[in-house]
Formats: structure tokens, sequence, C-alpha cells
């Protein structure tokens, strides 16, 4: 379903990839860059905030504007301002954001929120997407809350779980109003990018591989260790030899009475049983 | 072939760091209880040895700490600033001596602080660059003073940028030293390993302090990342594998 909410109509309007240092998205994200490069005659502003600008996409239809340079006025070079670029764009454009976290630090979190509000709902560009690295904000600053509240699409980026693939969990709010929380696993197959539904697990199955089997030792014997029903019955109606017998039973011949001494040393345990007789 | 003179395969640390020209960022993440001061004076021997000019932005320790580690480790700081290879910049000094006026580092606006810094860096590396064809290696030892200084989080990404925005020059590189013990700290550590071609991290043993290891250090490029342990000596630093150490010291 993911899939089909990234590369099919109706577009997303402002997408955010929320990701970490050890779980990276701007695979993701350049996913998306090349895949609207392939599909659409869109024109694409790249908003540099973060990366170097030697390693940005090279084509005709993108409009790098490096926002580093000269961010605070501290020097002679020519500063970008952001907001005159915003206004000088079309219904058709598409924004492709390299770091939110970045433009929160550049112009404050008010700023930036309101500039992405007059992006998705004033002008109505075509579509925003803007990667939101996780291990540069602080949960008290509420960030992403307040960027999912104006986001259509929000993605956050998790590791492998009993999988060979990672994880997306992702929020998608529909033109209706109904919102689907999802969680799906992703992978790339020759460049393009692959969404499935995570199979629930059978419990059964996965108890099975939990607990350990028992371990039988008749299985591991090259001889037989246990006695059947029949032999245990058997075994316990036999009368041991030694043990004292009715005195009215008769007898021939010799006999012997074993007469207890008050402090006898009787061992119940059968002295031959290690035998197996 | 290489010489056995050349520190950068003949020394344990260099040789581990293999750090290259291309290499124009380089981030040193220090956690807590650990010290990466020996990662900074060995680069300071690397970057000497090539013939590269150096700017230093001591916060950490002073100037003759810096020199004294130098005599051991076989380089002389002094003379090499003595011939224009080394401008130091120490900025902790600076606003001693700024005391009582309202100028230079020693401002109340962080903001003015932090830019003045950052043009005389820029000055100081144009100066060194100057019209020949040699590199010029920026370091700032370490970057969390400027955060005790009253620096915020927002002003110290937005610094760390103008630095990096230096490397837009492809005959400057930048060594970025941060020891991480709060939030702030760590945002900026993290902000450094997003975007370094080298990512160095050095940390105190999990298991507490042990007498045949001082420490470890992990060096993370092009996604590979190693994991070294090393023990300190007076005169230099021996490093090995984890697991290695009972071999390399008692061998």
């Amino acid at each position: 379903m993911l899939k089909s909410y990234l590369t099919q109509p109706p577009y997303q309007k402002f997408i955010i990839i929320q990701d970490t240092l050890t779980e990276n998205g701007k695979p993701i994200f350049d996913y998306l860059l090349q895949h609207n490069l392939e599909r659409f005659d869109n024109k694409i502003h790249y908003y540099l905030v973060q990366g170097n600008e030697k390693h940005c996409p090279q084509n005709p239809k993108i409009t790098v504007h490096n926002l580093k340079i000269n961010s605070q006025n501290w020097d002679t070079d020519n500063r970008i301002n952001i907001t005159q670029i915003a206004e000088g764009l079309q219904k058709r454009d598409i924004i492709f954001v390299d770091s939110l976290a970045h433009c929160i630090f550049q112009y404050g979190l008010a700023e930036t929120y309101r500039l992405f509000n007059m992006l998705k709902n004033e002008i109505g560009v075509a579509q925003i997407v803007a990667l939101l690295h996780l291990d540069l904000l602080d949960s008290k600053w509420k960030t992403v809350e307040l960027f999912n509240f104006l986001s259509t699409l929000s993605m956050k980026v998790q590791p492998k779980f009993s999988s060979e693939h990672g994880r997306i969990q992702y929020q998608c709010k529909k033109s209706g109003g109904r919102v689907v929380k999802q969680i799906e696993e992703y992978y790339f197959q020759n460049g393009k990018l692959e969404t499935k539904k995570i199979e629930k697990l059978d419990p059964k199955k996965l108890l099975e591989n939990a607990s350990r089997p028992e371990i039988n030792p008749d299985d591991l014997a090259t001889f037989k260790i246990s006695l059947t029903d029949k032999e245990e019955e058997s075994r316990s109606q036999l009368v041991l030899p030694y043990l004292p017998k009715d005195e009215n039973s008769s007898t021939e011949g010799g006999q012997i009475f074993y007469k207890f001494d008050e402090q006898d040393d009787w061992d119940e345990e059968d002295p031959d049983d290690d035998l197996d007789i | 072939m290489f010489s056995l003179a050349d520190p950068r395969y003949s020394n344990p640390i260099l040789s581990e760091l293999q750090i290259k020209p291309e290499d124009q960022i380089i981030s040193i993440r220090e956690n807590a209880n650990a010290d990466s001061n020996f990662i900074i004076t060995h680069l300071i021997k690397q970057f000497l040895y090539e013939k590269h000019k150096l700017c230093l932005v001591t916060f950490h320790s002073n100037v003759a700490h810096y020199q004294s580690v130098g005599k051991k480790l076989g380089y002389d700081l002094l003379s090499a600033k003595k011939n224009n290879e080394v401008i130091i910049i120490d900025p902790i000094n600076a606003m001693v001596e700024d005391v009582g006026k309202e100028s230079g580092y020693l401002r109340e606006d962080k903001d003015s602080l932090l830019k003045s810094l950052y043009l005389d860096i820029k000055k100081h590396l144009n100066t060194l660059l100057g019209n020949g064809d040699h590199q010029a290696n920026l370091i700032i030892d370490d970057l969390s003073h400027l955060v005790d200084l009253g620096v915020d989080v927002c002003q110290m990404i937005n610094f760390t940028t103008y630095c990096l925005n230096l490397t837009n020059n492809d005959k400057i590189s930048v060594v970025l030293n941060n020891h991480v013990g709060n939030k702030i700290d760590e945002i900026v550590s993290n902000n450094l390993q997003y975007i370094a071609n080298v990512h160095i991290e050095v940390s105190a043993l999990k298991t507490g302090a042990s007498l045949d290891v001082t420490g470890s250090f992990t060096v993370e490029k092009d996604s590979r990342k190693r994991v070294f342990h090393y023990k300190a000596y007076d005169r230099g630093i021996k490093t090995f594998h984890p697991g290695e150490s009972i071999y390399h010291l008692y061998k």
C-alpha cells in the first residue's frame, strides 16, 4: 500500500521521511527524487540545507538552491532568501528539502512551519518531500508532532525485525479525511522501492521456534533405556527373594528369617537394579 | 612502496585512521570519560608531515600543551608557527585580554562572538593559502566549549555549517572535535556525523578503567566501521583490535 501512496495518484502534497543515523532515509528520498524525474515534467526545486552541493543530482529539471551559503549574513557571499524563492514558485513545482531539521536551525521553528504551510496551502505546490533527522531534535520541541499535523504522509524508518527487510511506520491522511496508520516492510529491487505488508506470524509457529525441543535420551542412546508399561507392571509384581514372605506359605527345606535390629541400616533399593535383570 | 619515516604508515594511530587529502570533513566525537586529544595531536603530525598549512583553534588546551605533546610525537608546532605554516587562534586567552572591553570574542551577543570567530578563521585560512598550491587544514578543539560559553544549539549548527562551507574550496579540510556531555553536544555531534567523510568516536571502556587498555575508538568511513582499543603511553599510543591487547602488550 505504501508504494501506491508514494507513486500513484492522488499524489501526496507533503511527504516527511523521518530517519536517524542508524536508520537512513536518504535512499527513499533519492528514490522519490528519481521517480519524480522519470515520471513528470514538473520543475524540481532542491533546497540544500545540509548536504554538499557536489553530491547534488545533476539534471536540467532540478534547480538546486544552496541555502547554506551565508545563512546568517556574516559574510559577503550572496545570501539566498527562501521566502523570495517560495513566492516565485508555481503550482506544478515539486520541492525536495534535504533536511527539515536544518531549516529549523536556520530559520527557527515558527518561521519554518509558516514557510511550509505557505508552500503547501497558499501556493499549493504539487509536492513537498522533506527528510527529518530525528537525532537532531530535542523531543521537548515537539517538532515531529507539529510537522506530522502539516504533512499528508509521514514515514518513519525503523530497523529490521525478524526479517531481512527494514520497516517503515507511516501515517497517511486521505483526501476524505481518513487517517491510515500502518507498518510495512521495504526493500529496493533493481533500484526501485518495493513495500509489502508484514505478514501476521502464526503464534504456534513462533512458539515452536521459541521453545527448545525436549531432549529424549532414548533418541541419543544406542541401547534401550526406558521400560514399556508392560515391563514396568511385571517389575512391580516381582517379589524379591531376600524380602520376608508370609509365614503361612508352605516351604520345604531350610528357611532364612531376617530379624531387623533396632538401628538396622536397611536399604530399600534393589541392589541389583543396575543390572537391569 | 612507502618509507618507514612516513608517519602515515609507521605511526599506529595514523596508519589506522588512514586520512586521505580527499577526506575534507573529519568529525571527532569524544564521549564521557574519554580524551580524544591524542587524535588531534596525531593529525597535526600528519598535516605538518604533508606540508599542509594549519589553522588551530584551541579552546580545550593551551598552546604549551600542544607544543609539549608535539615534541614527544616528533614535531615542533612553535617553529612551524614561526615559519608561517601554522596559525593558532586561542579564543579563551583572547577573552582574558579583552576583559573590560566590549570587543573581540568576549561579547554578550553570542551571534557576534561566532561571527567574529568565523571571520578570523576565514581570514587566517586565506592568509595560509595565499597564492601557493598547498592544502590548508582547520582544526577546532573543541566545539563543546562554545556551548559552555552560552551558545545555543541553533547558533552552534549555523556556526558549524559556516565552517563546513569552507570545504567548498577543495584546498581546505576541517577537523571538528566535540566533547559530548549534554543534549546540545549530542545534536552537534550527530549533525557532524551526517556529513563527515571520516567520523572518529573515542570512548572509555564500557567495562570500566583498565591498566592494559586506556579506551576504544571507532573509525567510520564509507559506511565501514572499524573498532580499535588503545593504550596511551608517555611518548605515544599503541593500538590493537579488541581482544588482542594481551598479545600486543606482553609480547
